[in-house]
């Protein structure tokens, strides 16, 4: 399962980077991702719909972070 | 049209670059902090350059940061090592870095800092044993050594300095401004710590560069004042520019070894007062540098102008000011052989015939003006 650990890199720049890795895996594979809870937890979901990619599960783990199971949906 | 030859100074932008540069402009506008669909495209841009920073490189994107050019690079590391008060209150630099080096080194200087300036070979080359003697004497905050030098293009032994750093347990950073792109370079096998690199030194836009920070060290940040570059750098991100960096990286090649090769040849076998300034053989790719006593470098420089021909007297930084260039003095030049010095840099813009137009007129004005 391919993982992306984006705690403490502010917003956009988060949403970019997740896009970007989606950009290089294949349709269908999943993406999960970590972020910061507040405002990345907001905007990272957010950003990843409205560039049609779709998610499937997002919740805080066990570090206290917030993680995001997104499908590439390119 | 002239014929420029002063590629260290800057260098023309290459035509991929313009054109990724104008795909850029045309875009929808959006800023790469906001948060709204064009500014996470805007931000995509920039991440996108990152990561291919990074992998030409051999690093991680994490540790590539963009900044406005070399100077600022270079300026960051300084203030940022000086900012940590449990550090020794010592820098070691080669006695022949850039201004850009020289100008924050000087300034820790004034407020109590001891610095350390290795000397060179005549070649402009510093010894790593030198470097493990000061060190061993005198514990240091930093150690910064340019990859390639701006003007006689002397190329430092990187790996060996900053395996002599590592011994010491002192950071090391090297400015490659005019390395990166030239000659081979993959941080995954160097023990450097920051690196400095630009755009313009290699066919990119002006006004952007990067710092490498290696993980497991920090600096703080020079820009206060927003998130931007991972809370590192404050300040509206130039995702334009960073983009053309990033095309520039990826289509850089080095000057062919063939064209410096016959300007170096060529003028040391016609103008007997020749002297090669720099390393004969292992010396930056383009780079071409010579004293000619009895000559004004000055009015070779506006002779060559005049005749449409671009080359510099020494760095750019210090070309409009007539004073000797301390790397010049720094091989044992003395002041006149300094000052009449010229440097040619070439780019794989330029011909085999433009070299020899130069020739032809180089030793038209030698001539004729002994």
């Amino acid at each position: 399962m391919n993982r992306l650990d984006l705690r403490g890199i502010p917003c956009p720049q988060n949403s970019a980077r997740a896009l970007l890795k989606l950009s290089t895996m294949d349709a269908g594979e999943i993406l999960i991702i970590i972020v910061d809870l507040g405002e990345p937890a907001q905007n990272v979901p957010e950003s990843l719909e409205f560039a049609g990619h779709e998610i499937l599960k997002q919740s805080k783990n066990s570090e206290g972070l917030w993680e995001i199971q997104v499908k590439n949906c390119d | 049209m002239s014929i420029y030859f002063d590629n260290a100074a800057t260098t023309p932008l290459a035509p991929e670059v313009k054109e990724e540069l104008l795909r850029i402009f045309d875009r929808p506008p959006g800023n790469s902090s906001s948060i709204h669909s064009h500014g996470v495209n805007s931000s995509l841009i920039v991440e996108a350059a990152r990561a291919n920073v990074a992998r030409i490189l051999g690093c991680h994107p994490d540790e590539i940061f963009f900044t406005s050019g070399g100077t600022e690079s270079n300026n960051w590391v300084f203030t940022g090592i000086a900012e940590d008060p449990s550090v020794p209150k010592h820098v070691v630099v080669s006695s022949i870095e850039h201004a850009s080096i020289l100008g924050p080194v000087n300034h820790l200087e004034k407020k109590g800092w001891k610095v350390t300036r290795l000397p060179v070979s005549s070649e402009g080359i510093v010894s790593p044993s030198t470097l493990d003697t000061v060190l061993s004497q005198t514990p240091a905050a930093l150690v910064s050594v340019m990859t390639a030098n701006n003007e006689i293009g002397s190329l430092q032994d990187i790996s060996a300095l900053s395996c002599v750093c590592r011994k010491h347990q002192t950071l090391f950073h090297t400015d490659a401004t005019q390395a990166v792109g030239k000659i081979p370079l993959n941080l995954s096998e160097q023990m450097v710590d920051f690196l400095t690199f630009s755009a313009h030194k290699i066919h990119g836009p002006l006004g952007v560069g990067a710092l490498f920070i290696r993980k497991g060290r920090d600096l703080p940040p020079l820009l206060l004042g927003g998130p931007q570059e991972a809370n590192h750098r404050a300040g509206t991100v130039n995702n334009a520019a960073i983009a053309g960096l990033s095309v520039a990286l990826t289509i850089s090649s080095p000057t062919p070894s063939e064209l410096t090769e016959r300007l170096i040849e060529e003028i040391l076998k016609t103008i007997s007062r020749a002297q090669l300034n720099g390393p004969r053989m292992n010396r930056l790719p383009g780079n071409v540098h010579f004293s000619f006593p009895g000559f004004e470098g000055r009015k070779l420089l506006r002779e060559l102008d005049r005749r449409g021909f671009i080359v510099s007297t020494g760095s750019a930084c210090s070309a409009g000011m007539n004073i000797p260039s301390h790397v010049l003095l720094a091989l044992g030049k003395s002041h006149e052989e300094a000052l009449s010095s010229l440097r040619i840099s070439l780019s794989r813009y330029n011909s085999r015939d433009e070299v020899d137009a130069f020739l032809a007129a180089f030793k038209d004005i030698i001539v004729k003006h002994p």
